[in-house]
């Protein structure tokens, strides 16, 4: 589905004194494949290259080196940029910057009327959009009064309406509240089991990591790890360093591994936290000093 | 509930029995909300989207009025002349929710000045006035004749706040300051609170939705629930309740819950313990307890 390979992008920066423009490297040679139907997290922190990653995969922005493919086609070739964009859809932080319909359904059918579709097959394909995304009551709304998560979610429907195989959001659930947050995980993963679609998820909350595949991390341009979230959250010294949003019973996990008691890694929701503490609380219950790692 | 470090607990703000409805719409937005705010305190405003959250703190520094009941401000009542509301918003700063779309000015150092100047400060008092909120939140004076839409998006946010400081209102509101900033950012943003509180002796009045930050931050949650005051009491004491916050939508932290979980499956938890260094003792004392009873 995706295949990067030595992928380098610079910014140029003006210096305020309106000295001589210097580069900034944002992606210093990013090698990744991505399968299809897979479901990958992108973590790391501010300026480690995460959306200009995203804006890679359809071609907001052209490699200054490397080479990226989308199923097979290279951004670089201008005649592909509409395959590509039809093959990979794109979902931003703010809902309110990528809301323009005045209504609900509306707004779902704008990029397929920009693709010239039928409007007896636009129909179809926005109420099944609403529907998959839990929207289909208030289609007639003005987004305006749709709260945050609708509106996320509305945006996500509007790239679903165009059938993607892959979406690519970047940190889609920053402006939400917990409970908004958690409706637009699931609809992910919903989409990614149910419709095969390819997801990347770009995102500072390690939880959100939870049920993923893979994870990867950026750091200063370039793919720091890359494993499954067991193998990745297992290495938390490393992860310390880099200023992820540690979730609380991860970072009590650790502290309480300190104090001597083995909690296994990794420990990010809440349950498994319970889980932890029960399985060593037995163990000691049954007088056994030594407690072993689970297995 | 009321006390304050230092010992002062003056009274700065109180709502009494405020109801707030929209002219055309049936709903009350607010029904008989009742609390009050001293000086110096750390206060947590909590509730689920559409609770009211927003059009209570806009009560507070007069951009909306209550249809019944009165705010008042060091006793005095808000809504009767010759109180002037400008004098509540020169007391109650209301920094809203991505306050870096405010900024309007050409250099950082003016928008800073725009509120004391306002406010009929002469501008070298208001210039003064913006060096030191700015240099409050950390902006130095290399930013000061920098362009605000030059500056990176945490420092914007970090500018906008100093704009408010800078009207050196006894009462900083923040709707979700730390929405969209990465980690290390909303850390730091923490920290800055807790400093204008200790280096002003402002109160603060912080609405979030991370019910860790509210955990790590505050001395008293106040709770909202369909316009309604549902708790006002310690964090603590709010989180122990946890399946009412789930109820009410603004859950608890997750640290909290973790051990509700394990109360769940038979653990004595005796206190649910709300960060993370509180639920470590705890634990650890649970784990070694066992070994030696037995």
């Amino acid at each position: 589905m995706i295949h990067i390979s030595g992928l380098v992008h610079k910014f140029r920066e003006y210096p305020p004194d309106g000295g001589e423009a210097v580069y900034k490297t944002a992606l210093d040679g990013v090698n990744l494949d991505v399968e299809d139907g897979q479901f990958v997290v992108i973590l790391g922190p501010n300026g480690s290259g995460k959306s200009t990653l995203a804006r890679h995969l359809n071609v907001l922005l052209k490699p200054d080196e490397g080479t990226v493919w989308i199923d097979g086609r290279n951004t670089a070739v201008e005649e592909e940029l509409w395959k590509i964009r039809d093959c990979v859809g794109m979902v931003f932080q703010n809902p309110d910057n990528q809301i323009i319909g005045t209504t609900v359904e509306e707004d779902c059918a704008f990029g397929l009327e920009m693709r010239g579709v039928k409007p007896a097959q636009i129909r179809a394909r926005v109420e099944e959009s609403l529907l998959t995304v839990g929207l289909p009551d208030k289609r007639q709304f003005s987004p305006s009064r749709l709260s945050g998560g609708e509106k996320q979610r509305l945006a996500i429907a509007g790239v679903v309406a165009c059938r993607p195989r892959c979406v690519v959001l970047d940190e889609p659930t920053a402006m939400l509240d917990p409970h908004a947050r958690a409706e637009v995980m699931e609809l992910l993963h919903r989409l990614n089991l149910e419709n095969q679609m390819t997801v990347v998820l770009i995102t500072h909350h390690m939880v959100e990591a939870v049920g993923a595949r893979r994870v990867i991390i950026m750091e200063h341009g370039r793919v720091a790890m890359d494993g499954s979230p067991e193998a990745v959250f297992s290495d938390l010294e490393r992860l310390q360093t880099l200023h992820l949003e540690v979730p609380q019973v991860t970072a009590a996990a650790e502290q309480l591994r300190a104090r001597g008691f083995p909690f296994s890694r990794p420990v990010l929701t809440e349950k498994q936290f319970a889980e932890e503490f029960l399985r060593i609380y037995e163990h000691r219950a049954r007088g056994e000093e030594h407690v072993p790692h689970r297995s | 509930m009321n006390t304050v470090q230092g010992g002062k607990s003056m009274c700065l703000i109180e709502a009494d029995h405020v109801s707030f409805s929209y002219p055309d719409v049936s709903r009350t937005i607010l029904q008989e909300v009742t609390f009050s705010i001293a000086q110096g305190e750390f206060i947590g405003l909590i509730g689920a989207s559409g609770s009211g959250k927003t059009t209570l703190v806009k009560q507070l520094n007069g951009l909306l009025r209550p249809t019944a009941g009165r705010i008042l401000l060091n006793g005095q009542d808000t809504g009767r002349r010759p109180f002037r509301l400008a004098e509540l918003r020169r007391h109650v700063g209301l920094v809203f929710q991505y306050p870096e779309h405010q900024l309007f000015k050409g250099t950082v150092l003016e928008d800073g000045a725009f509120g004391p100047s306002n406010l009929g400060a002469s501008p070298e008092e208001a210039r003064q006035a913006a060096r030191e909120a700015l240099s409050l939140v950390g902006l130095g004076p290399e930013f000061e004749n920098r362009s605000p839409l030059e500056l990176s998006g945490g420092e914007m946010r970090l500018a906008a706040i100093a704009g408010v400081l800078a009207m050196r209102p006894e009462l900083l509101i923040l709707d979700e300051p730390a929405a969209g900033l990465d980690p290390a950012a909303k850390e730091r943003m923490l920290v800055l609170l807790r400093n204008i509180r200790a280096e002003r002796g402002t109160s603060i009045l912080l609405v979030s939705h991370s019910m860790e930050d509210i955990a790590n931050c505050t001395d008293r949650v106040l709770a909202l629930s369909g316009g309604r005051l549902l708790s006002d009491a310690s964090p603590s004491l709010v989180f122990q309740q946890v399946g009412r916050m789930q109820e009410l939508g603004t859950g608890v932290p997750q640290i909290t819950a973790a051990a509700e979980e394990l109360r769940r499956r038979g653990i004595s938890v005796p206190s649910l313990p709300i960060t993370v260094s509180e639920a470590v003792n705890c634990f650890e004392t649970l784990l070694r307890e066992d070994c030696h009873d037995r």
